[in-house]
């Protein structure tokens, strides 16, 4: 196996893979293309009108009666305020059911992971759609749509936090003959408090983020205006809808950044 | 001297088929300081977490005060593991509770679940902790986090840990094989001194003979998962030792500060 020739060998085998690799990721690409029917030129000559629609059409923001927006920015505010809270408390007790080192029995965990994949794994614009048709459009097809997929993206979060965890805590408090819930309480809770934290606070921002798409499926928030205003050609509106997003998401990083350094 | 444990055909193997213990008897008498001492890997961990159930046993029985441990019964258990302190290696304190909680919950196996979810300590048992803790030195530390303290300061956290429980047995594994040469005695010491002054019975892993000899009543040598010597430290002979460390003898004289 180790005699003088194997190593050229094996070289020369390994360069033969990886041109094979090239080729077929070559032959992958100049297919697609053809099969979609890229047109470069097309896209390039797209250019200029993207350039002009932005600047004639899109800009300047339309400032005036800017008191219309205030309502869907609080709305978006106070769902994802709302979302979180109560994504939170549920996904916590999931989490504690569904994580390996807390969980009450393997059953439990495995019926758990099961549905909680399940459901993170429909895209969240599904859930939202499905939701717009089972409750009408509005504003609470929007919240289900994100207690649905915050509870479920907190729980997963939330219980690999608490199986990252080291076990030499728990381990002294099981020989002192702690109970269960006397563990969860003082060996496990102290130490998964900054990932509790940590995720929730990026679940608000999550949140925050979703109310803009959650809008161009008809759940409510501040994506309905955007999504009105384009519908209107009213593409002035939309921009100051699209800069007060971006000004309300800034303004969320921020906080939470600074919330993070405080508790952490 | 009554027997505080009795432990007989203690056999233990781990899912993949290693051996860790091969029919270990043992019996601790109150008030005894016992030494257990053997190569890494010998089984000396596993010997004691299988006393407390940390580490389920294959084989054997385990009489603790003359109740036999088994995980069967939760309460029972619970019961006996309350009245067994432990010293880890690691310290295996919650870093981020005070110093303070941390000797406190050496009583959660003693409060009712629900009590204990709610930190309801009874005031005795507040005072009691700061005792211990002005007792080992750590009077200025009682509200630091766990993790602001030195490895020789945690490790008296979780010794007074152990003594908040009010044991009839300590199980010490491996208590300085983190600490420099320094820490190692405080923390030996402090060990010794508690025990003998409360007559609590210590069976304590060590791997360095010369500890080991300094403080055992009785000495026990665990060599690939057996038991094979058990006797006083002047009958402990360097061939003895050589045979318990056949083949890895340069973990006898591992100086304190390693691990």
């Amino acid at each position: 196996m180790y005699n003088q020739t194997a190593v050229p060998v094996h070289h020369r085998q390994k360069k033969a893979k990886r041109l094979m690799s090239l080729a077929l990721l070559a032959a992958a690409l100049a297919f697609s293309i053809i099969y979609v029917k890229f047109d470069l030129m097309e896209f390039l000559s797209g250019i200029p009108l993207f350039i002009r629609f932005i600047f004639a059409d899109f800009l300047p923001p339309n400032m005036t009666n800017m008191n219309s927006y205030v309502r869907p920015v609080l709305d978006t505010l106070i769902f994802a305020v709302v979302g979180t809270f109560i994504s939170s408390a549920i996904g916590l007790v999931i989490a504690f059911l569904m994580a390996r080192n807390t969980s009450p029995h393997p059953v439990v965990r495995l019926v758990l992971r099961g549905i909680v994949s399940f459901v993170r794994n429909v895209p969240f614009l599904v859930w939202a759609s499905l939701l717009v048709v089972i409750f009408g459009v509005g504003a609470m097809p929007g919240l289900f749509a994100l207690l649905v997929f915050g509870i479920c993206f907190l729980a997963r979060v939330y219980a690999e936090s608490i199986e990252e965890l080291d076990k030499e805590a728990t381990e002294a408090l099981t020989a002192s003959g702690a109970s269960y819930g006397q563990l969860i309480r003082h060996a496990i809770i102290p130490q998964f408090m900054p990932g509790y934290y940590s995720w929730t606070l990026f679940m608000f921002e999550i949140n925050i983020r979703a109310s803009a798409i959650l809008g161009l499926v008809g759940a409510g928030g501040i994506g309905s205006n955007l999504k009105q205003a384009m519908d209107l050609f009213q593409y002035g509106r939309a921009s100051m809808i699209i800069v007060i997003l971006i000004v309300l998401i800034l303004a969320v990083e921020f906080l939470t950044q600074k919330i993070r350094e405080r508790i952490l | 001297m009554t027997t505080i444990l009795n432990i007989q055909g203690l056999t233990k193997a781990y899912s993949g088929g290693t051996l860790a213990l091969t029919g270990i008897d043992l019996t601790v008498e109150s008030g005894e300081f016992i030494a257990v001492i053997g190569p890494s890997g010998a089984g000396k961990s596993t010997l004691l977490r299988s006393i407390n159930r940390l580490v389920e046993p294959t084989d054997g029985t385990i009489t603790f005060l003359g109740e036999v441990m088994s995980s069967k019964n939760k309460g029972s258990l619970r019961r006996l593991r309350s009245q067994i302190g432990m010293i880890f290696q690691h310290y295996n304190l919650v870093n981020r509770s005070s110093v303070l909680e941390n000797v406190l919950h050496g009583r959660l196996g003693y409060m009712s679940p629900l009590a204990g979810v709610f930190s309801r300590y009874s005031e005795a048992d507040k005072q009691a902790a700061i005792d211990l803790l002005v007792k080992v030195g750590l009077a200025n530390e009682v509200y630091k986090r766990a993790d602001e303290l030195s490895g020789g300061q945690k490790q008296r956290v979780g010794i007074s840990r152990a003594l908040m429980q009010q044991p009839k047995l300590i199980l010490a594994d491996e208590p300085i094989a983190s600490l420099d040469p320094k820490s190692s005695a405080v923390v030996m010491d402090t060990i010794y001194e508690n025990c003998r002054l409360q007559g609590i019975a210590c069976l304590v892993n060590l791997h360095q003979v010369e500890v080991a000899k300094k403080y055992a009543t009785r000495i026990i040598g665990i060599k690939a998962g057996t038991k094979v010597f058990d006797g006083t430290a002047d009958q402990l002979t360097d061939e003895m030792i050589f045979n318990i460390y056949e083949g890895k003898e340069h973990e006898m004289h591992a100086n304190q500060a390693g691990a």
